[in-house]
């Protein structure tokens, strides 16, 4: 027995140390792609699941927001007031971990209110760089339309280059610079629509809509609760961890049917009677990353017709020039006329 | 330069021209084989080549899809292909000193192009230049030979051709029409109508093929020697005068006018007749030396005891011993013809007529004394002997030519029909040469017919509507045409023959029911032989064996005839029978075999008609025109139908439960195949179950719209319907976006687990549960 006990805790012992070596060092010191591909969908999934707290009923809506985010897009919401545009914008910037910015876009507003600009420091003797709203994670470009054309065009510009150039001098905007804009349709008096070649610099047009009666009672319910506790407004992705994550759905490999799928849908949509602006080569390379961006989402690593497809309207709603008040149906329409391969 | 690939339409831009170009490339093969060499090289050849070729197009039609761009390489290469027989051609005339005439080089050039243009046929581009020159390679395969199996090459090709022209077509809708493209897809069913022609050609060959072929001439211009003339005919005119005597080039036939006057000394016709029948017996009483004795001029006006003329080997007796089969000289021969007939058959061909009957043997009536009924004429430059027939014209009015192509006729007696108007030999243009053997008989002054001759007659067929209400029985050419032989069952053949007539109106209706009833309730027996002491033949015939051979049958319907109180006689020559027509030479050969025995009787105004009493023969009527073919063709047709009612009611009824259950057996078959020869690699075989689905679906009429995935598709099942099971259906539309559009390196799924649900699938999602799932609500 004497003899047996130190052989059993010797045992014990190196069962303990083969254990950890399993279950926390191996993992670590062999950190696998699928590993860290498993730990961001672990993390997109809890941004998601943020999301759908925030705004509740709406989850077709986030999911957009999400494959707009990945593609590495902007998003363009429509849609009335008061219908959590604001607050899906904040819970999305708390969510990623970045500066969230907000602008109210009014007539008045200069491009130098959006970019940034230059101020004299009399302590220094020299002109210092005072950034604008732009150098954040997430802005919020509020009644986007109501902004001068001049104003959009700076905006639009950041968007595209992701930078500035303010006195000559180029400013590079963050990695996921991510802009959330907002317009609302049914007001047209004082207002700039957004010129089509200016649209196209966004990904996505979304429309929140208003969500039903069960998510607004449940909402209703959900303010009184949350009332008492505040609800934890950390991040759930590093900045580096959302740069990883959209390089990696850039690089998800799409077949040569479904680019060949995709291609025969933009000269469709540029044949179209009814389509005054076809998908611009642009406007395909971003339908494609977003397909990409629907596949990663949905735990695949390569992309299939029906992403192609669950992306479509926001992505082309934004970028059609439709002839006709319900442009849902028009598209649906080209994607029916193309057999998938 | 469209030469991207159409993924989305593969059958018919890349399938159909390249069996097209296989077809052609078969057909050229055949056109040019040499028939020296053996028929397996060109097998051997055809489907190396194919293998070489779909295994090609295999290939580069996958790499094509992955991204292989031909480009102008492609171009490059195929000019290359198709000059390569010229470098060919240069080294090997250098070499051996062989070449190929430049046709030859041309097409070899054109067959290279199209097996190079139809290994990249996938690209739309070449897929139509594909189908251009391998339509040019079968035109140019088809004329150059007759060959019926290029011929049926031809047909196969037209109809390959017609669907992929029906698919280029749609394909061109297609990409204008906009809205949903589910409605829009290929009527792929098309496509099964390709087999169910060729059965149905292949079916109907047997039936009909050489009565259609022969019809044709009439509507379509072609060449091969039927006398109709037609300036859109190749070579100016369809199976012209030039042609088919050979006068210009001796391919179409053996006999050529060029040869008319072969001497020879050959033995007699007769021999044929031994050769068939066999040999009279010896008789007890060597009557034949009296008989010889007798001039025919002293028998004719005998009328009160049987008038006898008998001529040394030329009388027929009924009574004949059983034939043997000899070997040598005559055996050496048989089969092949002895002339062959252009024209419409069936016909009778007139060698020698009897009159008198003596109960067993026939007498041939005596030789002419006609002097005068031959005229000489020229008729378009070549000379015709006009015969003058003496028939009513109101009964003979359909005049047509026919042409014999004498083989190996040992006889001067021309065959020739009833009616005869004219004769044409070429260059004979001496009427000495022709003379009367009998009354209705004409003979050429020599020995015998020049051997390899082409001998045309003008000639006009007796309608017998214009006869049938006149009564014929006062009628009478002469009494031993009505003369009766003494013989122990005479009155009972006369009671037998009035019972057959009996309640039937005078005239050609009695001829006809005598006819009809001899047809009908005898059987014919060749080898049949009544004994060699019967004394009468007609009367064992008809009362005892009631089976003979066609003289019993001709003998007894002359005789009953002549018992009804009708002049007629039993006429010996030859029958050309339709069912020997040859497709290819377009003529209809007659041999030893076709010697036959019939009756004529006398109508009046010098008219003598054809009366068939043997089963299985015809005698020819007027062209009956397009009408009248098609009312003809309807009765044969329903009288078919009526024959063999059961088998077709069984096949019917067989079809019937075949269409009704139709989709069931397709899905049992398509199912059992997916279950005995599976796919090796997972991909492949959840590709293969997902099209199994697909068509299980359309066949339950859950359509898979064009736009939309079948992954997709599979999740709605299975989140729309209790009858499908969500979690497999979850499963199965991941493996299918897996096997269809995941990369290669992408997580191949375990064989296994692919193969298990694939099965569970099938099992599953059976064709009566997708059925119910259209229905439920």
């Amino acid at each position: 027995m004497d003899s047996a006990a130190p052989a059993a805790s010797q045992v014990k012992s190196v069962t303990r140390f083969s254990n950890w070596i399993v279950s926390d060092i191996m993992p670590i010191a062999s950190l696998s792609q699928s590993s860290s591909r498993h730990l961001d969908l672990r993390a997109i999934e809890n941004v998601r699941n943020r999301l759908n707290h925030i705004l509740r009923g709406k989850a077709d809506v986030i999911e957009n927001v999400l494959v707009c985010l990945l593609a590495q897009g902007h998003l363009l919401l429509e849609d009335r007031p008061g219908l959590g545009k604001t607050t899906l914008a904040k819970g999305l910037a708390d969510a990623i971990g970045g500066k969230f910015a907000r602008v109210q876009c009014t007539p008045d507003l200069l491009p130098s209110d959006i970019t940034g600009f230059s101020i004299f420091n009399q302590k220094a003797h020299e002109f210092e760089f005072r950034p604008g709203p732009v150098f954040s994670e997430v802005l919020l470009a509020d009644e986007i339309n109501r902004a001068t054309p001049r104003t959009q065009s700076a905006l639009l510009e950041a968007m595209a280059e992701r930078q500035v150039t303010v006195d000559s001098v180029r400013h590079k905007l963050a990695g996921q610079f991510f802009v959330i804009a907002t317009q609302n349709p049914h007001e047209q008096h004082g207002t700039y629509p957004l010129p089509e070649a200016q649209v196209d610099r966004f990904a996505m047009k979304l429309s929140v809509g208003y969500p039903n009666r069960d998510d607004e009672i449940e909402m209703l319910i959900a303010a009184i609760d949350d009332s008492h506790n505040d609800r934890s407004n950390e991040p759930l992705l590093a900045p580096a961890q959302l740069v990883h994550i959209q390089r990696h759905v850039s690089e998800i490999p799409v077949a040569r049917t479904i680019q060949d799928y995709l291609v025969r849908l933009a000269e469709a949509s540029r044949n179209h009677p009814q389509i005054s602006l076809g998908v611009s080569p642009r406007g395909l390379l971003t339908w494609q990353r977003a397909a990409q961006a629907q596949a990663y989402l949905h735990s695949r690593e390569f992309v299939t017709p029906d992403d192609v497809q669950d992306v479509a309207l926001p992505v082309l709603v934004v970028r059609l020039g439709i002839e006709r008040e319900d442009p849902d149906s028009v598209i649906r329409e080209l994607l029916q006329s193309i057999p998938v391969p | 330069m469209n030469t991207k690939p159409n993924a989305s339409a593969p059958l018919r831009t890349g399938i159909l021209p390249l069996l097209m170009a296989l077809l052609s490339l078969l057909a050229v093969e055949v056109a040019q084989h040499n028939s020296d060499e053996p028929r397996w090289h060109i097998v051997a050849k055809v489907t190396v080549v194919s293998v070489l070729m779909v295994a090609a197009y295999h290939l580069l039609s996958r790499y094509g899809q992955r991204g292989l761009q031909l480009g102008r390489a492609a171009s490059s290469l195929l000019v290359g292909f198709a000059l390569l027989p010229l470098p060919i051609e240069v080294i090997q005339h250098a070499l051996w000193g062989s070449g190929h005439p430049l046709e030859v080089l041309l097409l070899a050039g054109f067959r290279n192009l199209a097996c190079g243009l139809a290994v990249i046929s996938y690209l739309p581009v070449y897929n139509r230049v594909c189908g251009v020159i391998s339509l040019f390679l079968m035109i140019f395969a088809s004329c150059i030979t007759d060959e019926l199996f290029v011929h049926v090459l031809v047909v196969t090709y037209a109809l390959f051709g017609v669907c992929w022209l029906m698919g280029q077509y749609w394909d061109s809708l297609r990409g204008r029409l906009a809205g949903d493209s589910s409605q829009h897809r290929f009527p792929r069913r098309i496509l099964l109508t390709i087999p169910i022609l060729l059965a149905v050609l292949v079916c109907l060959i047997p039936f009909a093929a050489p009565r259609v072929a022969s019809a044709l001439p009439g509507f379509m211009p072609t060449s091969g020697g039927d006398q109709w003339s037609d300036p859109n005919a190749r070579s100016g005119v369809n199976d012209g005068e030039g042609l088919v005597p050979a006068t210009d080039e001796a391919r179409t036939f053996g006999p050529v006018e060029t040869d008319v006057f072969m001497e020879s000394d050959q033995p007699s016709l007769y021999d044929i007749f031994n050769d068939l029948y066999g040999e009279p017996p010896q008789k007890k009483n060597n009557k034949q030396d009296r008989a010889i004795g007798l001039p025919p001029s002293l028998l004719q006006h005998t009328h009160d005891r049987m008038a006898q003329q008998k001529k040394l080997g030329q009388q027929f007796s009924t009574v004949r011993s059983t034939r043997a089969n000899k070997p040598g000289k005559l055996r050496d021969i048989e089969g092949a013809a002895l002339l062959y007939v252009g024209g419409r058959v069936p016909m009778h061909l007139r060698m020698d007529t009897f009159d008198i009957f003596d109960g067993v043997e026939w007498f041939p009536e005596p030789p002419s004394t006609r002097k005068s009924g031959l005229k000489l004429e020229d008729v378009a430059g070549q000379p015709w002997i006009r015969v003058d027939g003496m028939e009513s014209e109101q009964i003979f009015r359909h005049s047509e030519p026919h042409q014999l192509k004498i083989i190996n006729l040992r006889t001067n007696r021309i065959p020739t029909p009833l009616g005869l108007t004219g004769i044409h030999i070429d260059r004979v243009d001496r009427i000495d040469m022709f003379g009367w053997a009998q009354d209705s008989i004409v003979k050429m002054e020599r020995d015998q017919l020049p051997g390899l001759t082409v001998i045309h007659l003008q000639s006009r067929t007796p309608d017998v509507t214009a006869i049938k209400s006149e009564p014929l029985d006062q009628l009478s050419k002469g009494s031993q045409f009505q003369q009766l032989p003494e013989c122990l069952h005479k009155d009972q053949i006369l009671s037998l023959a009035k019972e057959w007539v009996r309640d039937v109106p005078d005239g050609w209706p009695r001829v006809q029911a005598i006819c009809d009833r001899l047809r009908t309730h005898y059987t014919l027996d060749r080898e049949y032989r009544p004994a060699a002491s019967c004394q009468d033949t007609v009367g064992d015939f008809l009362f005892e064996s009631k089976r003979g051979p066609d003289y019993a049958f001709a003998s007894a319907a002359a005789v009953l005839l002549r018992s009804l109180g009708y002049s007629s006689r039993v006429v010996s020559g030859f029958y050309a029978d339709p069912n020997q027509f040859e497709l290819k030479s377009r003529h209809t050969p007659v041999t030893a075999n076709d010697v036959h025995f019939w009756a004529e009787v006398y109508v009046g105004r010098n008219t003598w008609i054809t009366v068939e009493a043997t089963p299985g023969y015809g005698v020819l009527s007027p062209p009956l025109g397009i009408w009248g073919s098609l009312v003809r063709g309807l009765g044969l047709f329903g009288a078919h139908l009526r024959n063999h009612v059961w088998s077709y009611s069984l096949g019917v009824a067989l079809c019937l439960v075949g269409w009704w259950v139709r989709v069931i057996l397709a899905d049992w078959a398509w199912t059992v195949m997916w279950k005995l020869w599976p796919a090796t690699r997972p991909r492949h075989y959840v590709l293969r179950t997902v099209a199994l689905l697909k068509q299980r679906a359309r066949w339950a009429g859950l359509g898979l719209p064009a736009s939309q995935t079948p992954s997709r598709w599979v999740r709605e099942l299975g989140s729309q319907s209790n009858h499908v099971d969500p979690l497999l259906a979850k499963n199965f539309s991941a493996m299918i976006d897996w096997a269809a559009y995941a990369p290669l390196q992408v997580d191949p799924a375990p064989e296994s687990n692919a193969a298990k649900l694939c099965q569970s699938v099938i099992q599953e999602w059976t064709l009566q549960r997708l059925r119910r799932l259209k229905s439920s609500p």
